[in-house]
């Protein structure tokens, strides 16, 4: 078990996932550890990830904060949108983030999706970080040129 | 920061294109894109101003085979070049895994690599990077073009770390590819996190 598997297990156990089109939990670099469909996933990660960092910035001209734990980040009109909350997970920040459409009640998810980001805060402070996280040493201690060719060959290159 | 998921065996990876304004870091990536089977590249993003000037970034996630086992994606970034979006560049740098300085090699745009790189060195000492520890490579490219400053002087008043160095004509996909491979094994092999 680790990180990804302990987020999916949270969403699906409790049925999270089917609050909107598409439900994410990302890393502040813009990778998703967590989606409840494949499709697009990392390109939603990277353009999450830039939308929240340019928006601290942005709040940055008129505050001294350093840390928007919370605030929360919305682009909607009445029925659809995006909206992106920080949640804290061992002391890491990731993004929790909605694309919703055809929304009766865009209010009432959002409330959902705050209480689902304090949950998921509390239901992950009960592991520990991963072994695997704090590795020490290289991962690849060494790589030939034949096996970069190999690796780029699968793209058709 | 890459970001190495040991249960699942995937390691994922973000290259950033830097480099001034029309110096093609864009059409490194669109000739990825455009070079690259269907099923191995994601959407590629672009945020552009209405003339076509990356804004933001663009953004293309690269599927690669695996590698020691490990399944290997890269994110590649690039920044927009005009003078102005320093605070984007500044952005976009945070959890940079490696840099392709794309260099004009045209005479009259030394000053504006310089300037550049002068930028990205500040900006990645800014986020507490060591110059000397992050996987750069550099790209001179436009060599097809007439009027451009030799290799040697590109290296001598651009490469005085002696990163690993291509020349490139983007634009028809010369050295893009040899570029990314490159810049791909660095940044690979310097993934913190033994097995």
């Amino acid at each position: 078990m680790n990180l990804n598997s302990h987020i999916k297990d949270f969403f699906f156990e409790n049925e999270y996932d089917r609050l909107a089109e598409d439900i994410s939990i990302i890393r502040k670099d813009g990778i998703p550890v967590f989606s409840n469909r494949n499709q697009s996933s990392v390109t939603i990660g990277a353009l999450i990830s830039g939308l929240w960092q340019a928006s601290e910035s942005l709040s940055k001209q008129v505050t001294e904060k350093e840390r928007f734990k919370d605030y929360r980040l919305a682009f909607d009109s009445s029925d659809q949108g995006v909206y992106v909350l920080p949640v804290f997970i061992f002391d890491e920040l990731y993004f929790l983030s909605a694309i919703y459409n055809k929304e009766r009640n865009p209010g009432k998810l959002k409330s959902q999706l705050r209480l689902i980001k304090s949950s998921l805060e509390i239901y992950m402070s009960g592991f520990k970080k991963n072994k695997s996280e704090s590795r020490e040493g290289y991962l690849f201690e060494d790589i030939t040129d034949e096996e970069i060719d190999s690796m780029f060959k699968v793209s058709g290159i | 920061m890459s970001f190495v998921n040991y249960h699942t065996k995937e390691v994922n990876c973000k290259i950033v294109y830097y480099g001034p304004g029309l110096g093609g870091k864009t059409t490194n990536i669109q000739h990825v894109y455009k070079r690259t089977a269907g099923n191995n590249k994601g959407k590629m993003v672009t945020l552009n101003t209405e003339n076509e000037r990356t804004l933001f970034f663009d953004f293309l996630p690269l599927d690669l085979a695996e590698i020691r086992g490990f399944k290997t994606r890269m994110h590649l970034y690039t920044v927009p070049g005009q003078v102005i979006y320093e605070a984007s560049r500044k952005l976009i740098l945070r959890g940079v895994d490696g840099v392709v300085f794309v260099a004009d090699s045209q005479v009259d745009k030394m000053e504006a690599n310089l300037e550049s790189f002068q930028g990205l060195k500040n900006n990645l000492k800014e986020q507490g990077y060591d110059l000397e520890r992050v996987p750069i490579v550099m790209q001179w490219n436009k060599r097809d073009l007439p009027n451009i400053a030799s290799v040697q002087e590109l290296e001598k008043k651009l490469n005085e770390y002696d990163f690993p160095s291509f020349e490139a004509c983007a634009l028809k996909g010369e050295g893009v590819f040899e570029t990314l491979k490159s810049i791909s094994k660095y940044v690979l092999l310097n993934i913190k996190g033994g097995l």
